[in-house]
């Protein structure tokens, strides 16, 4: 393995996602932007060689190294304003060090974090969605220095994974060149920063042991976990889904942070490069953002400015992949309209895919094998909440549920409108994207508001029931931790 | 502290955690994994059978004096292999060409079939050869696995 490689990328694609974020002027935690810095430099690494096959240029080392450093470079310039800025300094001061009852469970994650590096550098690649597609195109294309390489000369009737958007062939490639034959490191760059990410956002609101017994459970999804080593689409389609959505919520919990909802798009773009479907989830979630834009008496102008750009991108994205790569660069064609259900009228059809995602997928005898008790934990909590919680509706826990039913119905939709979309398969991985969406539910969850309180209340030794984290009803301000710890 | 172990030690004693620790998390070991560092070795780990099975057909090929001609490998119907028990199994001519470094094969059902003038013949359990094949023989063995699914 070249160490020297994947030091240089790693820090090119933290360079890259920091300075990206300092454009956007988002205030975050140091460890926050740290992962977020992270998952972005490899989401927009990601379309290096994309562009360079776009451009006719060859998948060498030199011409990527061009392409990385100047990317690096252009990232730079806004963090060298950061830098100056006296006001902006880094702070390690906010990094809080894990208090001694969390230890257990940063061990038990150290350990299961370990072994899916270890796994991800270790193992060859090897689901048949990547051997089909993907990894045989960045593996010719490093010999022969094109995307459009030899492998367009084989059969390829038996699959269609070599039509797929190019994120996984574009990481491979980087990561083929820089740091080992199998490359795959990219993914647990972001399993890392993401876990990172999703651990520091659930902190902030909640009790860290509350916090530890969840991620046990996000952890104890055998079928999530296995991803975190096996290269495919889904997890990275996940993080960069969970990250526009984390967007949106903070956009829509103060509408002064217009660059929230900017930077929303561009996770949401990313996701919409990953998997193509995305686009479709990402259009089905407009009429919540059309009905806070009209609740918050935003101008007419404004909503549909905000509505286009919304579409747009992620829509111009996907086009970019598979209307202009596919249909103008790759010498096999195929048309989406032959995939599409020959019997829209019977509707019966949707019904029957959403019932069989609940009772064969989540509640079955092997629903445990994929997804743990992670549901069935959701599913806990979302009823006590509303049987006892009901008033304390933020509006990020409405997003993050409306994103949850989101996924679960758009997945349904979208096997019914192209049943290629199989139930065993594209729906059992889609269903990924509702699990960071279920801990964002959590943040702000008010039975786990409830007792972060009596637990902490307990901890510093606070009599009279202190006003943290205060969850606000719909429409106000986002909820604002005033408890002054002794 | 003690609350925080004493739940994981909860969780992880529950019939499913226990399960998927033992049979995804504990194994396969580590030190077998560490023993096998190189690249190819880590293939083979992988791959095994297939491994195997894609390195004779490269070293065959290799040493086959066909250089005029494009060689292609009619890979025989899985369902086929499993019904002689053969305990081979092909994959997918992209994944194929992928293994190999640059072979190419077609499966029964390609719409290049006819190129094929190489296959793999089944020699009882456990042993497979690669060998040239002639249009009348690669006829013949497409009528013979004409009820076999490829997959």
């Amino acid at each position: 393995m070249n160490f020297a490689g994947l030091l240089f990328l790693l820090i090119t694609h933290f360079i890259t996602g920091r300075g990206v974020i300092e454009l956007f002027k988002v205030k975050l935690p140091l460890l926050v932007v740290i992962s977020l810095s992270f998952i972005l430099g490899v989401g927009i690494a990601s379309f290096f060689p994309f562009i360079m096959g776009l451009l006719h240029l060859p998948i060498s080392k030199e011409v990527l190294t061009i392409f990385i450093l100047s990317a690096t470079v252009l990232a730079f310039i806004p963090l060298l304003k950061y830098f100056k800025g006296s006001n902006l300094k880094l702070s390690f001061q906010e990094v809080k060090f894990p208090k001694i009852y969390e230890l257990p469970f940063l061990v038990v994650f150290c350990a299961l974090l370990s072994l899916s590096v270890w796994r991800c550098f270790y193992y060859a690649p090897n689901p048949r969605d990547m051997l089909s597609g993907p990894e045989p195109i960045a593996e010719f294309a490093v010999k022969e220095k094109t995307l459009i390489n030899s492998i367009y000369t084989v059969d390829l009737s038996t699959t269609n994974n070599h039509l797929k958007p190019l994120y996984v062939t574009s990481l491979q490639i980087i990561y083929k060149i820089f740091v080992q034959p199998f490359g795959q490191l990219w993914l647990s760059v972001l399993v890392l920063s993401f876990i990172t990410l999703i651990i520091s956002i659930l902190k902030q609101k909640l009790h860290p042991v509350i916090v530890g017994f969840l991620m046990v459970y996000f952890f104890g999804m055998p079928e999530v976990f296995g991803y975190t080593y096996l290269m495919l689409f889904d997890y990275s389609n996940m993080i960069f889904f969970f990250c526009g959505f984390y967007f949106l919520a903070q956009y829509f919990s103060d509408l002064e942070k217009k660059n929230y909802f900017l930077l929303s798009i561009l996770f949401f773009s990313i996701a919409s490069y990953v998997r193509s479907e995305t686009p479709i989830l990402i259009g089905m979630t407009l009429p919540l953002l059309v009905f806070y834009f009209f609740k918050d008496k935003m101008d007419m102008v404004k909503i549909a400015i905000k509505c286009a750009l919304y579409i747009i991108f992620p829509f111009l994205v996907y086009y970019l992949a598979i209307g202009i790569f596919d249909r103008y660069y790759i010498p096999q064609h195929y048309t989406i309209a032959q995939e599409v259900n020959k019997n829209l009228s019977d509707v019966s059809t949707f019904f029957k895919i959403l019932s069989d995602m609940s009772t064969e997928l989540i509640f079955s005898d092997n629903g445990a094998l994929y997804y743990g008790y992670f549901i069935q934990l959701f599913l806990f909590i979302f009823i006590i909440d509303l049987i006892f919680f009901r008033k304390n509706s933020s509006r990020e826990k409405i997003i993050a549920i409306y994103g949850i039913c989101v996924v679960y119905i758009g997945l349904a939709a979208l096997s019914y409108v192209f049943p290629l979309v199989d139930l065993m398969h594209t729906i059992k991985r889609g269903l990924f994207k509702m699990f960071p969406l279920m801990l964002l539910y959590f943040r702000n969850s008010g039975i786990l508001l409830k007792l972060t309180d009596i637990i902490n209340n307990w901890e510093y030794g606070i009599k009279e029931e202190a006003p943290r984290p205060k969850v606000v009803p719909v429409g106000n301000k986002p909820p604002v931790n005033t408890n002054k710890k002794k | 502290m003690i609350a925080s172990i004493l739940g994981l030690l909860i969780i992880s004693k529950t019939e499913r955690f226990d399960r998927w620790l033992e049979k995804f998390i504990l194994s396969p070991s580590l030190s077998d994994q560490m023993e096998h560092m190189g690249v190819e070795e880590r293939r083979e780990y992988r791959f095994g059978n297939l491994y195997a099975l894609c390195q004779y057909a490269k070293k065959t090929l290799d040493t086959a004096h066909t250089k005029n001609k494009e060689n292609v490998i009619l890979l025989p119907p899985n369902e086929y292999l499993r019904s002689i028990n053969s305990g081979f199994n092909f994959p997918e001519p992209i994944a194929f060409y992928y293994h190999t470094g640059g072979i190419k094969s077609v499966w029964t059902t390609s719409p290049n079939v006819e190129d094929a003038n190489w296959t793999f013949l089944p020699r009882g359990q456990g042993s497979i050869v690669l060998v040239p094949i002639s249009k009348e023989e690669l006829h013949k063995l497409l009528i013979t696995y004409k009820k076999y699914n490829p997959i």
